[in-house]
């Protein structure tokens, strides 16, 4: 990848995390969210995520934000690792390592004020006083385009946008470095949808800002915001590059399948005119030590099902896990 | 009902019975919520009333029937029970809404911090608790009351002892779920310590339940402290409080005296009913809400 390893702000490595569900018979059931991810963030850049529902998206926010443990691989930040920390060491990490969850309304206490919320949330920040904090909720309101009226409402006096735009203050409160945004447009309305995009790319331009994880399943919103773009599906990162490779020049089935997905309805394309794996449904991992997609890709060979695909790099700062990214077209 | 084009048919609109039943749930509310400071407030204002002295007995008087000088008769120390009758309202409540207190502050913090935590500090203080609601309740109060002395603090203390448990297992059942809980999360981010985390933002959103069961605790514990009051432990005889007023006109019911016993039995019942009440009311106002 373009530029050197000593950038990094945020650099995952081979993380790995599954969940045991209940036991059934004999033998517990793992399902496997994380497979081997690696990922890189750079200062203040925009990283799109893109993966269907249960594809582990989630899941990597919260071990990044030591919400959940990695059952193995590493996470750096600034070149320190940080996941096998306890909860008293990781604290002050807290201040710049942030997060907006998916469902806004569920993020907020509901005993608690805007005010009161993003008070707790400054309260992490020591160099300022209390009439200071004040100041500074009032200000941060007004960064997300929110009014300091905002200030004395309960959660369930707001809307979700409104909500999301909060929850956006909160995360920008401790001046983090780094704010993973955990789908924060899923349960917007369309029209909201494109208010939330214009505050990130607002808060993209602005000299020293935090860097992101826009986490989503829907492609389409990163065209916007994401400097590259990580597809995942299964655990696995399938393919990254930058905005204009993976929208002009996707190489992998998995993500043909997604901008294909993306546009149906738009553009009036026909599905099966297409060339990709049908993105509906998540699949068993039919294939042991092949490819996880053989079951549903159409280009799929004898080869795909013996070896596992690993990713390998077919353009500069192109990734692909896929031997055959090349030959199909 | 009148059906549409499509098969459709539009919910006939509530009777008239319907609708009065409806308001009468707001109003049975009010009603019981109405009474029950009705209650207090006459307890409040027991001293300001023109009534006898509760306390000064008269051998001239005794069991006297209902007069307009006493209009609930005297008792067997020729004490005015309207008057005791009024001013137990003071002893009682203050009582059972200390012990019920004293019960909640220590056991929902115990309760959260058990849920939240869980593993060996939620193993320890769910034994414990347990064994709390081990001891038969009537009879350990009279033991603790026999050795420690028949004081209105080990009363209290006593019942507070029985509440911390259901409190602490309330509380407790409700931080479970919250633990995954999106804002719970977010606190975590928001840079709050596993403490902070407990105490700000999960164990004020766990006092709903606690709140609707609050009157029902209160009423318990009033017949706890008139139980234990009628067989002479708790509150000793010439402070005024229902159970030993009620123990005092007992034995003369069988010649006709009934009114030393009946009156503070009623105000006990109704005080009890309508703790009641309010707690089912306030149970019933949060599933509604959700």
């Amino acid at each position: 990848m373009a530029g050197s390893a000593g950038e990094a702000l945020l650099r995952i490595e081979e993380a790995t995390k599954s969940f045991s569900l209940r036991q059934r018979g004999w033998r517990r059931q793992h399902v496997v969210a994380l497979d081997g991810v690696s990922m890189t963030l750079r200062r203040g850049e925009t990283v799109g995520l893109v993966g269907e529902s249960g594809s582990g998206k989630s899941t990597l926010g919260r071990c990044v934000l030591n919400l959940l443990r990695l059952d193995g691989g590493r996470i750096l930040y600034r070149g320190r690792e940080i996941q096998a920390l306890s909860e008293r060491e990781w604290r002050p990490l807290r201040r710049r390592l942030q997060m907006v969850f998916q469902n806004p309304v569920s993020s907020f206490n509901p005993m608690m004020t805007i005010e009161e919320a993003l008070l707790d949330a400054l309260r992490q920040v020591p160099e300022l006083d209390d009439s200071r904090r004040r100041q500074r909720v009032g200000e941060l309101l007004e960064q997300v385009q929110l009014g300091a009226r905002f200030a004395v409402l309960y959660p369930y006096e707001m809307s979700g946008g409104q909500l999301q735009r909060a929850a956006i203050a909160r995360a920008l409160a401790p001046e983090p470095d780094f704010i993973f945004l955990d789908e924060p447009t899923a349960n917007l309305d369309m029209s909201i949808r494109g208010q939330i995009i214009n505050l990130l790319l607002d808060l993209q331009q602005q000299e020293g800002g935090p860097g992101f994880v826009f986490v989503t399943h829907d492609l389409r919103v990163l065209r916007y915001v994401a400097d590259r773009i990580y597809v995942i599906t299964q655990g696995h990162i399938v393919e990254s590059g930058s905005r204009d490779q993976i929208f002009h020049a996707p190489r992998h089935p998995w993500t043909r399948a997604l901008l294909e997905a993306a546009s149906i309805g738009r553009r009036e394309r026909r599905r099966d005119a297409g060339s990709g794996v049908d993105a509906g449904i998540s699949l068993e991992s039919s294939a042991r030590g092949g490819c996880r997609l053989l079951a549903r890709c159409p280009h799929a060979r004898e080869r795909c099902a013996r070896e596992p695909q690993v990713l390998r790099e077919i353009e500069p700062g192109q990734y692909v896990r896929c031997w055959r990214a090349e030959e199909i077209d | 009902m009148s059906a549409l084009a499509g098969g459709q048919t539009i919910p006939e609109r509530p009777s008239l019975l319907q609708r009065m039943m409806r308001i009468n749930g707001a109003l049975r509310v009010r009603l019981n919520l109405g009474l029950l400071a009705l209650i207090v407030l006459l307890g409040l204002l027991a001293p300001l009333l023109p009534l006898h002295d509760p306390v000064r007995p008269n051998p001239l008087h005794r069991f006297k029937p209902p007069s307009t000088e006493h209009p609930f008769g005297t008792d067997g120390n020729g004490m005015d029970v309207l008057s005791r009758t009024i001013h137990a309202i003071r002893t009682d409540f203050a009582l059972a809404i200390s012990s019920v207190a004293l019960g909640i502050i220590v056991g929902a913090p115990l309760g959260a911090l058990s849920g939240y935590f869980g593993g060996r500090l939620d193993s320890v203080i769910t034994r414990i608790t347990e064994v709390f609601q081990g001891f038969p309740q009537i009879l350990f109060g009279m033991a603790v009351l026999a050795a420690a002395g028949n004081t209105m603090v080990n009363l209290v203390l006593i019942l507070a002892f029985y509440n911390v448990p259901v409190y602490s297992k309330m509380v407790r059942s409700v931080t479970l779920p919250l633990r995954e809980a999106d804002f719970v999360q977010a606190a975590r981010v928001a840079g709050n310590s596993p403490l902070s985390v407990v105490f700000r933002h999960v164990l004020p959103n766990t006092l709903v339940p606690v709140f609707s069961q609050l009157p029902l605790s209160c009423a318990y514990a009033a017949q706890m402290i008139a139980g234990l009051s009628f067989i002479g432990l708790g509150v000793a005889i010439p402070t005024p409080e229902w159970g030993s007023m009620i123990q005092l006109g007992a034995n003369q019911l069988v010649f006709g005296k009934w009114w030393a016993s009946i009156f503070p039995g009623l105000a006990l019942f109704i005080s009890v009913w309508l703790l009641n009440n309010v707690s089912d009311l306030f149970g019933s106002l949060v599933v509604r809400r959700g």
